[in-house]
């Protein structure tokens, strides 16, 4: 019963998907190319952060001048270890969006046809492909951010193991206020865009008649 | 007004023929090659080789203001039938908002009240072609082309639709009938028929001949 409760939201949530007006393809790639640079951002933050509370002398939080610093007097040493990782990040993302864009392809092939069919705009057909892209996107971006987390402080060999379970959640290493202070004013600026673009395009269409 | 004066193309062969506007008109041939090549010329998917031919509007515009009705027709499965009448209003970048009202003036043409609510594997065959022709008059057309769509019909049924193919007409909307039985012509002496196999048949003969 459960189990027939969640499909059932779950078929819900793709059919109020399905309603939902289009994005153009240029606003796939703006809000792909954001959520990358929150993902990077996130990463810069996590690191900065957590380097103050080993490497420095005095602790200090929600200043990110003295964070970037260290971050930047950090890179001098251990160059190799940081971009590594950051790549390993990017890598998990660009793979995460190639497969699952092929496989939505094949799960809303029925309405690509029936566009393709009655003359109308293939746009349509890519606004659920949109939607749920973006939500895996900031999925995969928070993953991406704590496997990285763990492959670091492992090889970096600073870290003391009972501290990799919770790491997150420990305010000390992660700041949850700064990121989000950094990453809302990115994917806000997609989101907006991509409402404008819509809006436009409903106006558009209203004065067909 | 359409205009085909001696037009050549990959099945057409001196090909001429005149339409007007709020026409009703039976094109008939054995080739189903050649009535596609007319459908592609029409909708400016192709040009002709040699010869004129003239659009009532231009070739950008041609596709929106063309709808076709297929004898086989494809819906979604997972919605119902008005649910799918609403997604090809939003495909075809109309508001939402204007839906009702049109789809009012639809069904007072074409009456289908009963089949809004089903889905579309429930439907008959002479209900999934009602559908499919209200389905193409929800995006205004001034053209409406029916290939073959009356194939797997019975008779009774067809007759209906083909009186309610008039109606339309009468909403200065000109309908293009194209089929392959000869024997189509027959039934509906009042309307103007065109067979494209005498033409060829003849100036092929003539050929031989010579």
């Amino acid at each position: 019963m459960v189990i027939n409760k969640i499909l059932f939201t779950i078929l819900e949530i793709r059919y109020l998907i399905r309603k939902k007006p289009v994005a153009l393809k240029k606003n796939f790639f703006f809000h792909f190319i954001i959520l990358l640079c929150t993902a990077i951002i996130s990463i810069f933050i996590f690191n900065s952060n957590y380097l103050i509370e080993v490497y420095s002398t005095h602790y200090i939080s929600n200043i990110l001048i003295f964070s970037l610093a260290e971050l930047i007097y950090y890179l001098g040493e251990y160059k190799y270890f940081f971009y590594f990782f950051i790549i390993i990040s990017f890598l998990w993302l660009f793979y995460l969006n190639f497969v699952l864009v092929n496989k939505l392809y094949l799960a809303y092939e029925d309405e690509i046809e029936y566009i393709l069919n009655n003359n109308g705009n293939i746009y349509y057909g890519r606004l659920p492909i949109l939607y749920i892209v973006v939500f895996v996107n900031i999925f995969s971006a928070v993953i991406a951010l704590f496997v990285s987390e763990l492959f670091y402080n492992n090889i970096s060999r600073y870290i003391v193991v009972n501290y990799l379970s919770l790491s997150l959640l420990n305010y000390s290493q992660f700041n949850l206020t700064l990121l989000l202070i950094l990453t809302l004013p990115g994917i806000i600026s997609g989101a907006v865009k991509v409402y404008l673009k819509f809006r436009k395009y409903l106006l558009k269409a209203g004065n067909h008649l | 007004m359409i205009l085909f004066r001696n037009v050549f193309s990959t099945s057409l062969e001196n090909f001429s023929l005149q339409i007007e506007k709020g026409e009703f008109i039976i094109i008939n041939s054995s080739d189903s090659e050649s009535l596609n090549q007319i459908i592609k010329l029409l909708g400016a998917y192709s040009l002709p080789d040699k010869g004129l031919l003239r659009l009532p509007f231009k070739r950008e515009l041609m596709k929106k203001e063309m709808e076709i009705v297929y004898s086989e027709q494809f819906f979604l499965n997972d919605r119902k039938v008005e649910d799918n009448l609403k997604y090809t209003f939003q495909i075809k970048e109309f508001s939402l908002s204007i839906f009702k009202v049109r789809l009012k003036k639809i069904l007072d043409l074409i009456k289908i009240n009963n089949c809004l609510e089903l889905y579309p594997q429930e439907l008959k065959a002479h209900q999934k072609v009602r559908v499919g022709i209200a389905r193409a008059l929800l995006s205004y057309p001034s053209i409406l082309i029916l290939f073959d769509s009356l194939q797997y019909i019975d008779e009774v049924n067809s007759q209906s639709i083909f009186h309610l193919l008039e109606n339309i007409n009468n909403n200065n909307i000109t309908i293009i009938y194209l089929s392959r039985d000869s024997n189509f012509c027959h039934r509906h002496r009042k309307i103007k028929k065109v067979n494209i196999d005498q033409k060829k048949y003849l100036e092929k003969g003539l050929n031989g001949n010579k």
